[in-house]
């Protein structure tokens, strides 16, 4: 396959999976953090925390993914 | 919505693992005729191997190429060690996808428990990949950022980060099909109005044919970008 077709399938792939990686990243985050408060009984802390954490990782995969194929 | 089944069914022999039901269920049938074709189109390719290959030997040995060839766009040279998950994982995603376009047969991969499995297989895939080549410890120093002290904080998102991933492979993967699955099945329950299959031959048809095609090729493209990432993350620092 020529190499600016590469490039191209290379960026629709990465390009749509930023918003589903968003949304993912932050549930994950919060049903972490839910889980550990059940299991430590220390309701809500744990869930603020993973939460805040899933959406900063939601936010890092979407710049990396960004600098990577938004060009 | 109505339910149609399909015109395989097994009969539910599984009912002492406690699985319900008086037939395999429609997913895991599809699953098994997709398997059956694979094996059966291997076997026929490779029964009688020859220097100047025949028709089928011909038509595998151009999509194993094709694989191939892209794995070493991605990856780099060493990337044809992975050829055997991603063309497994590649043609059973492509033949799977294709089933929905038969009638009477459904994709599997219209059912989030397949695509799950083969997005698991593919995290589990990368993460192994990249303990392999760097070590255990080499490879979780990636996840800890460049800075010591920041990485309590860096480690979770990082984790959060690659937790997503299958969660995303796996339902863009079931959502594209299982829409354009419903999409067809509504249209073909109005058929007594003619109107929608023209629509269905017209529009549906060669829609159903591109996004099987579109959605194999994200989900390869995308296991590959993360076995590159995790077996060359240095590489990946430089630029």
């Amino acid at each position: 396959m020529k190499d600016n077709q590469l490039q191209l399938w290379r960026q629709l792939a990465g390009l749509s999976s930023i918003g589903i990686t968003f949304a993912a990243a932050i549930a994950i985050g919060a049903g972490i953090g839910i889980v550990l408060d059940r299991w430590l009984e220390t309701s809500p802390w744990f869930t603020i925390l993973f939460f805040l954490f899933g959406v900063a990782a939601g936010f890092m995969n979407m710049l990396r993914d960004l600098k990577r194929w938004g060009r | 919505m109505e339910h149609h089944p399909t015109i395989f069914q097994i009969p539910n022999f599984l009912g002492v693992l406690g699985i319900p039901g008086p037939w395999v269920p429609e997913h895991v049938t599809m699953a098994w005729l997709v398997m059956a074709i694979l094996v059966s189109l291997s076997y026929l390719a490779t029964r009688r191997l020859e220097a100047v290959p025949g028709t089928m030997q011909n038509f595998m040995e151009v999509v194993v190429e094709a694989f191939g060839n892209l794995l070493e766009q991605m990856i780099g040279p060493k990337g044809k060690r992975y050829l055997p998950l991603i063309g497994t994982a590649g043609l059973f995603i492509l033949v799977g996808n294709l089933l929905g376009t038969i009638p009477g047969l459904k994709p599997p991969t219209a059912n989030l428990n397949t695509t799950g499995a083969l997005a698991i297989t593919v995290f589990l895939s990368y993460n192994y990949f990249g303990i392999r080549e760097q070590g255990i410890v080499g490879y979780l120093r990636h996840f800890c950022g460049p800075v010591l002290w920041l990485a309590p904080i860096i480690f979770p998102i990082e984790l959060i980060g690659h937790l997503a991933r299958p969660i995303s492979l796996s339902i863009r993967l079931f959502g594209n099909i299982f829409g354009e699955e419903s999409v067809i099945a509504i249209l073909l329950s109005l058929i007594w109005l003619v109107i929608p299959y023209a629509i269905y031959l017209a529009v549906m048809m060669p829609l159903s044919l591109f996004t099987s095609v579109v959605q194999t090729f994200i989900f390869v493209m995308l296991s590959m970008v993360y076995i590159a990432g995790a077996v060359q993350v240095e590489h990946e620092e430089h630029h």
